[in-house]
């Protein structure tokens, strides 16, 4: 009798899961590598104008975006990949994931910023670069100079001052050693970073924990990303961030439709409001750089012409290069014992 | 050897292998009803799986088991009837004995009333009346032995198998529930199979004692017949103790030497010649001092006086040449030892009964 | 006295032996849910190593480049040397620590059970968070507590903080397999030794070492393996030293190299599996030294021994209570190390990512389940495997897969476990089979099933441990009483069982809430968890809300276990007032 009920009730459990698993309709399922704290600002525009659909969000990390996107190639579970690494979804591309897609608005979109395929497979929202996030309390401290420029970091002074994210591990890391390989030409590059490994105290994971190092003067200066330490400062960290005169590394945020059997036409709905002048004014207001105009003023902090503080990236040289730049870094400066 | 078709349990040619090694080799036996069986045997013997063989516990790899007249060779232990008695007890320590006791009651009588009153009648035979809530932790070695025993009861089984049941326990405590559980299993008429490696217990326990060595069936007989007509060396030394002597048997004159030593042998034993061991057992030893004249008679060595309350154990060295002895053991009664005064002596007489003297096939003892 | 039955009735000579089938299909049912969960992900995983990026079979390519290049291959003999370093030092504090839990009159022996425990409620990430605060170059020991007294630098970055934050992480489970084995020495030996006037110096090496002999090498296997698998906290701390968890890391989530990562994952296995083999071996001659009837130990007074052993204990649990202490002290902080007010800020979790309260709610609820669906599916698998008779292939195959988890880093349970639970279905010799365990991939049973997977070896072993105490005849008893095995099962081995049973509910408990490794990969949008929380916010620079949570974390923990004492503590007097004499 016992016996019977309990199967009754499993297979009820079993079967709700199964449905519970299979999204309702009105349901997306949003990858996205945005900063935590940006995204309830944006979701709720989105809401606004579309109550009648629900988003889910999965947010992390570039890299764990980017490995779960790909781990999942062959039965993918998002419906759209939401401001992640132009890189990222490149290699997406690659494995044959994405839906091209002509959103809205995509007229307005700068060349720059979105694939360059009719109609794209990517579509960028905003742009990220390259900023030194420096603690003004430990570079008075140590009598050290706001460093301005790539020439700046290698100068002795600096000497295990500096952390930098590991390119092998970190998106920004990789967008700041191609920048300075496109700027310098590989043989310069390759010079200037071994003269920039003496100053650095450390190699990081992620590309962000420079900054929060910084902030937290564990070092005085965290290659890191703009936004990453204007957030910082806003929270009462004592930390500036400048941008190298040289130009900076940069990538795009960009959004994607996923291939999958049953496209759902509020996927579409939500690509089209994500480029949309609503939520791009809202991109704007922290980020200087965004897909089309966004109509606000530069973020004070950024430099006055952001876009030309972007370095001329090209992107299909460092995604086709990425694999063999990566293991001559990881050659050079990693798999060192530690720094006694 | 009792193998007939009345027998109410009956073995036939089970043998048991665990990889390589055989536990059990083709072994038989039967047992009437009601019968006291010990299976005696030395450690790895395979005592215990031929009781787990006859149990259901082990399936055997060939030969069969009958429990009145029916074939249970394929049966689970569930179905076989049986109660088992284990040498830890087992006992499950978080029920009080009353529950111990139910606990295969409860699926197999209706009433709670019914399972009650059986428990009561179980706990009184075994003499528990009173300490049926406690629990095993709480009881005795000997206690908790009868909570065993009662458990195994419950089910009014067809055959009560002890394996190693008084082991665990004091000596005191031993024999008397020795005495306890033969008196049980014989006012209830139950066929019961009890495994030891105690020679006493199966002694003073048993109607037939099975003794086994290496897997196989040495001897089944009554005690009396183990004891004073073994098969086997093995059988003889390992039940009592037994001095050996290896010389040659001449089957004609019925004469065994060894050295200086000749010696008539009278007892019955299978035609043998040429090397043998004589055998015998250190009570049958007669020791005087003087005087003693006939057949058997030798003067042997005394090396040592052990007094053992009421024996005395004489270590005797026994002439085989020129500066050869052989050891021998002999055990005299205390008031006779006395009399004689063996403890200041030298050198005794003894006789050694040819109708006591055994002679043996050569083998390793 | 009613009759002695007569012949067998023939209806229970027709039955067939249903039991006997019924225990033989769970124990099929057990070995193969081990395989499913255990041995097809893994195969997934090896297959991948074996392929290339395009998913062409390469063979052994992939492991030619791996230790072709020199920056992968050196970090084989680092992850073996600040293994084997956390070994040593978690094993030797351990043993001191149970030594004077078990071997002297030291008092509040309780209190510092439980302060030595704690570490185990904690997420690596935090113990990582929390050696930034105290050893980083802003630490509070580098810096001299803001100046107060002279600062140390120990460096902590690289190996030297990755054996900081091991050695915590570890010493608690040296520290427990060693009390029980020191526990279980037989009284009657020392008492010898002292009769044959044996120096105590001497006893010692001669009675107190060997009789902890596998209790030490399984010991240094634990620690060994935990040290050599984890990821948390040489991500934090480690620097620019590599480590083989590290790189699994790197190449997946770095560079998307799935086919890397499998080859160093697959790498990383070797001498995990090595280790366990030697384990097993060992573990294997035990079973015929131990005593059944050995005498208790009562530790004698000593003035000096217990001394000493109050000093050490002292010494070590206000380690760890500091360390506990920075963290607190670190989430209450405005702004480390500048701005020194406290308050509750960061415990709002506004503006931060990772689902603040409702991630912990969920952690809550997902550990609840692990909890429960784990020791039920342990305690039923260490069941059927210590206590059937025959099928002895299947047992020992059986047994050998519980223990295989422990082996597994979580961050190759996840992966594969996406491999493997994503995948639509399968191409077998040109027949399409599709997914049955396809529907788990993104709800809340995956990551419960990874938890179970996780920490099935530990719990295993400690289920086995509980039953192995039982008679093993137990069931033959029952089973000649003609009363089946499950009831048995529910009316005795459960109810004798019950405090290991809720030692391994804990365990599964507190490990789900905190880890972070394998769940990483597999939650999803409707089921955030506070220990992903932990790693979002520590990635975002939120260092002190990823402290307030863990520290939430660990509290919830410890407020779990005196619960679960509290309401345990009448349910055990009721199911164990048997061992009351």
């Amino acid at each position: 009798m016992n016996r019977c009920k309990f199967l009754i009730v499993a297979m009820a459990a079993a079967i709700m899961l199964l449905v519970s698993t299979a999204a309702f309709a009105g349901e997306i399922l949003v990858y996205t590598a945005l900063e935590d704290d940006e995204i309830p600002i944006y979701l709720d525009i989105f809401k606004k104008s579309h109550p009648d659909i629900d988003v889910k969000i999965v947010r992390d990390s570039t890299g764990i975006v980017t490995a779960k996107l790909l781990a999942e190639k062959d039965n993918p579970q998002a419906d759209v990949v939401w401001g992640t690494a132009a890189t990222s979804l490149m290699l997406c591309d690659q494995a044959g994931m994405l839906e091209p897609y002509a959103p809205k608005y995509l007229a307005k979109v700068r060349p720059t910023m979105r694939d360059s395929n009719t109609p794209p497979r990517w579509v960028g929202i905003k742009a990220w670069m390259t900023g030194f996030v420096t603690n003004t309390i430990e570079a008075k401290r140590l009598g050290l100079p706001i460093p301005q420029s790539y020439a700046d970091l290698i100068k002795p002074i600096y000497k295990g001052q500096i952390i930098m994210p590991n390119p092998a591990s970190s998106g920004t890391g990789f967008l700041t050693v191609s920048a300075i390989l496109q700027l310098m030409g590989e043989e310069k590059g390759w010079a200037y970073l071994d003269k920039l490994h003496e100053n650095i105290l450390r190699y990081t994971h992620s590309g962000s924990k420079p900054a929060k190092l910084a902030g937290a003067g564990e070092a005085a200066v965290g290659v890191s990303f703009g936004y990453r330490g204007f957030m910082q400062k806003q929270k009462g960290e004592p930390v500036v961030t400048t941008f190298p005169k040289e130009g900076s590394g940069w990538d795009v945020e960009a959004n994607a439709l996923i291939k999958k059997d049953h496209i759902k036409p509020d996927a579409k709905v939500f690509l089209d409001w994500a480029i949309s002048p609503e939520v791009m004014a809202a991109y704007g207001k922290v980020y200087p750089v965004t897909a089309y105009p966004s109509g606000n003023p530069i973020p004070e902090g950024y430099p006055k012409d952001p876009q030309a503080q972007m370095i001329k990236n090209d992107f299909q040289w460092a995604a086709k290069n990425r694999m063999r730049i990566l293991k001559e870094w990881t050659r050079r400066y990693d798999g060192k014992s530690d720094p006694k | 050897m009792s193998t007939g078709q009345e027998d109410y349990l009956r073995v036939e040619g089970v043998t048991k292998r665990f990889g390589a090694f055989t536990a059990l080799d083709a072994v038989s036996f039967g047992a009437a009803k009601g019968a006291f069986i010990s299976i005696l045997g030395p450690s790895g013997c395979g005592k215990t799986t031929l009781l787990r063989a006859v149990a259901g516990l082990e399936r055997q790899d060939e030969g069969r088991v009958l429990i009145a007249g029916q074939d249970v060779s394929q049966l689970p232990v569930s179905k076989r009837h049986v109660g088992i008695v284990f040498q830890s007890y087992a006992l499950f320590p978080n029920l009080t004995a009353r529950a111990n006791v139910a606990y295969g009651l409860s699926k197999n009588m209706k009433s709670r009333r019914g399972v009650n009153k059986r428990v009561d009648e179980l706990l009184n035979l075994v003499g528990l009346k009173n300490l049926g809530d406690k629990y095993p932790g709480q009881l005795s070695g000997g206690q908790q032995q009868r909570v065993a025993l009662a458990r195994a009861m419950a089910l009014s089984p067809n055959l009560l198998l002890l394996d190693e049941p008084l082991s665990a326990l004091d000596a005191q405590v031993r024999v008397m529930l020795r005495t306890e559980i033969r008196d049980m299993t014989r006012r209830l008429g139950l066929t019961t199979i009890m495994v030891t490696h105690d020679q006493e217990e199966a002694l003073t326990m048993a109607d037939r004692i099975l003794v086994m060595k290496d897997g196989k069936l040495v001897q089944n007989g009554s005690p009396w017949e183990v004891y004073d007509e073994p098969k086997t060396p093995f059988v003889a030394s390992f039940i009592g103790s037994m001095n050996f002597l290896r010389g040659s048997f001449n089957d004609a004159t019925r004469i065994f030497s060894k050295g200086l030593v000749r010696m008539e042998v009278a007892s019955e034993s299978a035609s043998l010649q040429g090397s043998v061991l004589a055998a015998i057992r250190p009570e049958d030893v007669l020791v005087g001092v003087n005087g003693e004249q006939g057949r058997n008679v030798f003067e042997v060595g005394v090396r040592l006086v052990e007094y053992r309350g009421p024996v005395y154990r004489l270590a005797l060295d026994l002439p085989l040449g020129q500066s050869e002895t052989a050891p021998l053991i002999a055990e005299v009664p205390a008031e006779k030892a006395r009399r004689l005064r063996l403890g200041a002596q030298e050198r005794v007489k003894v006789i050694l009964p040819p109708e006591r003297v055994r002679i043996f096939a050569e083998e390793a003892v | 006295m009613a009759e002695v039955t007569g012949g067998l009735p023939a209806s229970r000579l027709a039955r067939v032996d249903v039991e006997g089938w019924l225990k033989r299909c769970l124990l099929l049912l057990a070995s193969a849910w081990l395989a499913v969960v255990v041995i097809l992900p893994l195969l997934q995983l090896l297959s991948k190593s074996l392929l290339d990026n395009q998913g062409n079979f390469v063979g052994l390519l992939n492991y030619a480049e791996y230790f072709s290049t020199p920056a992968l291959r050196n970090s084989i003999g680092n992850s073996l040397y600040v293994s084997v370093a956390t070994t040593i030092v978690s094993v030797l504090l351990g043993f001191g620590f149970a030594y004077a839990l078990t071997r002297t009159n030291l008092p509040g022996k309780g209190v510092f059970r439980s302060i030595a425990m704690a570490p185990i409620f904690t997420p690596t990430l935090l113990n990582g968070i929390g050696l930034i605060y105290l050893f980083g170059r802003k630490g509070l020991i580098t810096r001299g507590f803001f100046g107060a007294i002279p600062g140390v630098d120990i460096g902590l970055y690289g190996s030297t903080g990755i054996i900081i934050s091991e050695v915590l992480f570890t010493f608690p489970q040296a520290m427990m397999i060693l009390s029980v084995a020191l526990r279980m020495t037989d009284a009657r030996l020392y008492e010898a030794s002292e009769s044959l006037g044996a120096s105590r110096i001497r006893t010692f090496f001669a009675v107190t070492l060997p009789g902890v002999k596998y209790g030490l090498i399984s010991a240094v296997f634990v620690c060994f393996i935990l040290a050599f698998t984890d990821f948390g906290a040489p991500q934090v701390v480690g620097g620019n030293y590599n480590i083989l968890a590290t790189d699994i890391y790197k190449q997946v989530i770095g560079q998307q190299n799935f086919v890397m990562g499998a080859v160093v994952s697959v790498v990383l296995l070797i001498p995990t599996a090595l280790a366990f083999i030697v384990d097993r071996i060992a573990q294997r001659r035990q079973v015929a030294l131990i005593q059944a009837r050995s005498v208790p130990l009562v530790p004698k007074r000593d003035a000096v021994l217990d001394g000493a052993a109050l000093g050490y204990c002292v010494f070590i649990s206000l380690l760890i209570l500091g360390f506990f202490a920075t963290a607190v002290f670190a989430s209450l902080v405005k702004v480390w190390p500048y701005t020194l007010d406290l308050g509750l800020w960061h415990y709002s979790f506004k503006g931060t990512g990772g689902g603040g309260y409702q991630a912990l709610c969920n952690s809550i609820r997902m550990a609840l389940y692990s909890a429960v669906f784990g020791t039920a599916l342990t305690f039923g698998a260490a069941y059927l495997i210590e206590k059937s008779r025959g099928q002895n292939v299947l047992r020992q195959a059986s047994y050998f897969l519980s223990l295989l988890p422990l082996a597994l880093p979580g961050l190759v349970i996840g992966l594969a476990y996406i491999f493997f639970f994503n995948a639509p279905g399968w191409d077998v010799l040109g027949v399409r089979i599709p997914n049955p365990l396809n529907w788990m991939y993104g709800t809340m049973a995956i990551l419960v099933l990874s938890n179970v997977v996780h920490f099935y070896s530990v719990s295993f072993l400690t289920a086995t441990t509980a039953l192995k105490q039982l008679d093993r005849e137990f069931e033959t008893v029952s089973e000649s009483l003609g009363v089946p095995f499950y009831v048995t099962f529910f009316r005795v081995t459960v109810p004798v069982c019950l405090p290991a049973i809720l030692e391994v509910a804990m365990y599964y408990f507190a490990n789900s809430m905190a880890t972070v490794s394998a769940v990483i990969f597999l939650y999803s949008a409707d089921t955030p968890l506070a220990s992903v929380a932990i790693a979002n916010m520590d990635d975002a620079g939120d260092i002190a809300p990823a402290c307030a949570m863990g520290v939430l974390v660990v509290l919830i923990n410890v407020l779990v276990r005196m619960l679960y004492s509290l309401l345990t503590r009448g349910v055990k007097r009721r199911s164990q007032r048997w061992t009351i004499r």
